[in-house]
Parts: structure tokens; sequence; C-alpha cells
């Protein structure tokens, strides 16, 4: 199959725009050797519109979280099977915090994933974004201890009218100094910024808690939604969302899909969905009509039922359901927080295959980038422990 | 297969292109054929094709292969059509899996040339906004290029390093890693 050298003309012949078609289909780590061949190859493999269209054609793959702790990603697709975790691993980088002693300390929490960047949480108040692509790294404005004394993360996010990406937190202030008296605050963390934005006052946590949870939101057409467990869904018995380019709240009505917390949203096929199962294999999947009117309605699309899973080793409890990713081709990836177990279901062919993966599965999305971005270039907080990236 | 084809020829006819290589010379083929061409389906859509669409980035070598690759395809889209319909047909699904496994027989010899034919079948595919052409190509000289050093890349292109040794040293800088 080797290309056999023939006439004078070669790959200088070719144009800039048939040279990048080339570019565009090498993974990652090639293209930043290409772009160390000559000058016109590194003008192509450097070129913002280059890299956005080169990360656009990434594969879709899922984080994962090893037992040594470290992130991976593996392929998201209808096929995916429980062998793909291990030989289609990908290793993508260690945030674990060590000690001067080189021993392990704490593990930097993975909030999100977007565009090929992650948010790690290396203690409450204290966020990192990194490329594990290009393996850059540094730490969104400092939240706590000050300006707040406790901040919780709520969902990453682009800023469309700016370009910025943001990280949304629900945070805790003293009334004033000394008090003893709480108040809450949305506050919005740039990435490049010195400094968190006071965006919009927040309703009040549980009383006592000073962490508050918000799950990981999905995102869809530029809004995120929260399912269940933050103060305004427990309060109202509606879910929360928050419209990224206006960065305004607003409640929208929870899918009759019985208990929540067993239940998990999702981006299927360009709607937002809900699934939801009551322990057994029937899974239904709701959608919502049209985000945008006033009166939003979900609609029940599918129930796949399928022929009964065999009975259950070690863990035969119920099967619960908190998590849910499209793996393509109207595939559902399901599964429960910290769980490895997790069922794939197929709506077209009312099928459904349980699995047990041996890293645990994280439901965010990832895909390989190469875009470049200033923030990187800040100096990061003296504070922030450093990230490892494979050998 | 045979079929449907006989029947169509009577449309078809009534439909023929004729493409004028840069060397002046002169292919008819089908619209169903010419339109895998992003740029010849605008031009048809614009009602510019009356007396043949000079091509004069494309020699009559390449654009005879290009021409080859086309004609295959647009059978392999018809086929595809054709068979949708009746999608739980195993029959079908049956000659859909033959049909597939032939093209892809097809694709790989269509491959087996030298390299300047390479470049200029890109080129031509770029051009003419082939999608599927462009894909094929590319992703062969992707293929020779994948986890290769940039030495090693230079060489087999004849690529003259124009870098400045301060360039190189900070791209390598920059991303170690990736050299290693």
């Amino acid at each position: 199959m080797e290309m056999v050298s023939g006439s004078g003309a070669g790959i200088h012949a070719l144009c800039d725009d048939a040279l990048a078609e080339i570019l565009v289909r090498l993974p990652s780590e090639s293209v930043l050797r290409c772009g160390a061949v000559c000058k016109s190859w590194r003008r192509i493999a450097t070129a913002g519109s280059f890299l956005a269209a080169h990360a656009a054609r990434s594969p879709r793959e899922m984080i994962t979280l090893a037992e040594s702790w470290t992130l991976s990603a593996v392929p998201l697709s209808p096929g995916l099977d429980a062998a793909d975790d291990g030989a289609r691993r990908r290793y993508l980088c260690d945030p674990s915090q060590y000690d001067a002693n080189g021993d392990w300390v704490d593990c930097s929490r993975v909030l999100a994933s977007l565009d090929g960047l992650l948010v790690l949480q290396q203690r409450p108040g204290l966020y990192v974004v990194c490329n594990p692509t290009t393996r850059q790294w540094t730490n969104l404005p400092v939240m706590a201890p000050r300006p707040c004394a406790a901040a919780s993360p709520c969902g990453f996010y682009r800023h469309g009218p700016s370009g910025e990406y943001r990280l949304l937190c629900h945070a805790e202030e003293h009334r004033e100094p000394g008090s003893s008296e709480w108040k809450d605050y949305y506050y919005t963390l740039s990435a490049g910024a010195a400094l968190p934005r006071r965006l919009a006052p927040a309703p009040a946590g549980h009383p006592g808690r000073r962490q508050i949870g918000y799950e990981t939101p999905v995102a869809h057409r530029g809004t995120l939604y929260w399912l269940g467990t933050h103060p305004v869904a427990t309060r109202t018995g509606m879910m929360l969302s928050f419209r990224t380019d206006s960065e305004t709240f607003r409640l929208v009505s929870l899918p009759p899909a019985g208990n929540v917390s067993a239940a998990a949203l999702l981006e299927l096929d360009g709607a937002l969905c809900c699934v939801a199962t009551r322990g057994g294999t029937p899974l239904d999947i709701w959608a919502l009509q049209d985000c945008d009117c006033v009166a939003e309605r979900w609609t029940l699309r599918h129930r796949v039922v399928a022929p009964p899973l065999p009975p259950r080793g070690s863990y035969c409890r119920d099967f619960l359901v908190n998590m849910a990713i499209s793996a393509g081709g109207g595939a559902i990836l399901v599964g429960m927080t910290f769980s490895g177990v997790i069922r794939l279901y197929d709506p077209k062919d009312n099928r459904v295959k349980e699995m047990e993966l041996r890293s645990t599965p994280r439901f965010l999305e990832f895909r390989e980038s190469l875009v470049s971005h200033a923030f990187f270039q800040a100096p990061r907080c003296p504070e922030l422990a450093p990230i490892k990236f494979p050998d | 297969m045979a079929s449907a084809g006989s029947g169509d020829e009577k449309a078809a006819a009534a439909a023929m292109i004729t493409l004028i290589s840069s060397d002046n010379e002169k292919f008819e083929v089908t619209e169903a054929t010419a339109t895998l061409s992003q740029t010849i389906r605008h031009m048809i859509e614009d009602g510019c094709t009356d007396g043949g669409v000079p091509l004069p980035n494309v020699t009559s070598k390449i654009l005879a292969r290009v021409i080859e690759y086309c004609k295959k395809h647009a059978t392999a889209a018809a086929g595809e059509e054709g068979s949708s319909s009746s999608f739980s047909d195993a029959a079908f699904l049956e000659v859909d899996r033959a049909f597939l496994e032939e093209l892809e027989e097809f694709d790989d010899a269509f491959l087996e040339v030298d390299r300047a034919t390479l470049f200029d079948l890109i080129l031509a595919a770029n051009y003419l906004d082939i999608k599927g052409l462009l894909n094929l190509t590319c992703q062969k000289v992707a293929d020779s290029v994948k986890g290769k050093t940039p030495e090693q890349i230079r060489e087999m292109y004849n690529i003259v390093n124009d870098l400045t040794p301060e360039e190189e040293a900070e791209i390598r800088r920059e991303t170690q890693w990736a050299f290693e």
C-alpha cells in the first residue's frame, strides 16, 4: 500500500485548503508535529479556523475515573462494550494533589467537560480549567475563602456574546464581617478574569449546610438544566434552567416521570430528554416540547421494553439511574454516580445491554480540541497544585 | 441493479452533461454522476452548463479518474435510495452489504496511484467539491503522516525546513511531549 514516488509534482503543489483537508484528518498529536514541519504547514496547523474544524471532527468520548483517580476517556458509541474500557481507554491527566514528599493528599473532582476543556475542583472555591490535549491548565478566579466564605459550583458554559468560558457558582457570604448570618449569591467565574463577578441573589441553601449540591447540568441550545438536587427544586417542585447568553434563571416544569431522584436529563437527537426507570428494565424517555415557550410540555417519546436481563450476582439490588448520556445512533447510556455498572439502551430495537466498566463512568462528553485560549497565558494562582499528564 | 439501470436510461439520456478538461478533452456524463460534485451541481442549478462545463484546473488524465470514481459512487447512492424503503427486507440488506464491500474494494484499488496523481486528485476533489473523493484521498495522505516526526515527514515529501532555529525551539518548548 506504500505510495510510489512518481513524477516531480509533490505535496508543494497542494493549495492551503487541500493541505488543511489532509491535516484536519490527523489525531491531535500528529497535528502538533505537523506544525513543526515548515512555515506554511505551521501557518495552516495553527490557524484558529483550522483548529476549530479539527475539534469539530473529534470523536465523542466519555470521561471515566480510573481506580488510581486518573481521568481517562473511552469512545462513546452505540457499540460501546466493556472491553473498550481497556484497549481503547485513553489516559488524559492525573488531577491528584501530592504533598512535598510526593504522597497522595487529595483528588481534584472533575466538574465539567466542554469544548475539550475540563473543570476541576482542587478545593471548594478553587477551580482549575485544563485542556488535556494541549496540556495547558490554569485557575479560574478564586472564590473562597475570599471574597466568599463558601462556594458550590453549578455549571460551566461558554458565554456567547463575549466568547468567554465561565463557571457559575452558588456562594455564601457573611452578611457583614464577623456576622454569623449568611447571604446567598450566584457568581460567574470567567476564565482569564482576575476576580469573580456577582451575578444575582441566590436562594438560601439548607440551613447549617455549607455545601450546596448542584448536580452536573445538561446543556441544550445554550441553556443549562438541573433536574433536582438544588435548593430551588426541593422547594418548588420545578427544575432550574439558566440561559447562558443572558445569564438569567427560569424554572421549568418537571417531567411527570415519578421520582426525579431516579431519573436523569440528557440531550438526545436535538431535544432535551429525561430518562427514568423504576428499578426494572423498562426505560421511559420523556422529551421536552419547545423549551422557549412559556408553558413547556413533556411528552413520553418512547418506552424501551426489553427482555429481562439475567439476574445479577453480588450487586443484585435494583438498577438505579441518575446519570445518562447519548451514545449516538439513538442509543442511551444510563447509570448511577460512582457505579461502574451501566446499561446501554437501544430504543430502535428495544434492546438493553448491561456491562461493568473497569473505570467509573462520569457521563461527561469529551471531545479533543487544540483550539488555543489566551486565558492559559495568565499567571496561575500560587497555591495551585500541578496537574500531571501522561509520560 | 442491472434491471433498474436499463429502466432509467431514457431519463438519464435526457440529462447528459459535458465536462471539458484543461487540455480540451470532452467527457459526456450523466447528471447523476456529475452532481456528486457540488461545484457542478450549483452550475446546473444556475443553468450555466449549456455548451459544456469547462474545468480549467483539471487535466483529462485526472478528470477521467474523477469520473470513474463518480460513476461508481453515483450508482451506489442510487442503490441506497432504492433499498431504504424496504429496509427490513433481509435480501435487500444482503445486497447492500455486498455492494458496500464492492465499493470498498473499488476505493482501495482506486487509491493505487503514484503520489503526484494522488495530489492531483486531491486538488480536483477540492476544486470540484466532491466530499467522498476528498475524504478518501486526504485520508490516504493523512495515514502516511500519522505518527511520523517532523523530520520523517520532511524527508518523505521533500519539504525544506524554512523555520528558524528560534521558531523551532519555541514550538518544541510549547509542546515538548508531542515530539517524544
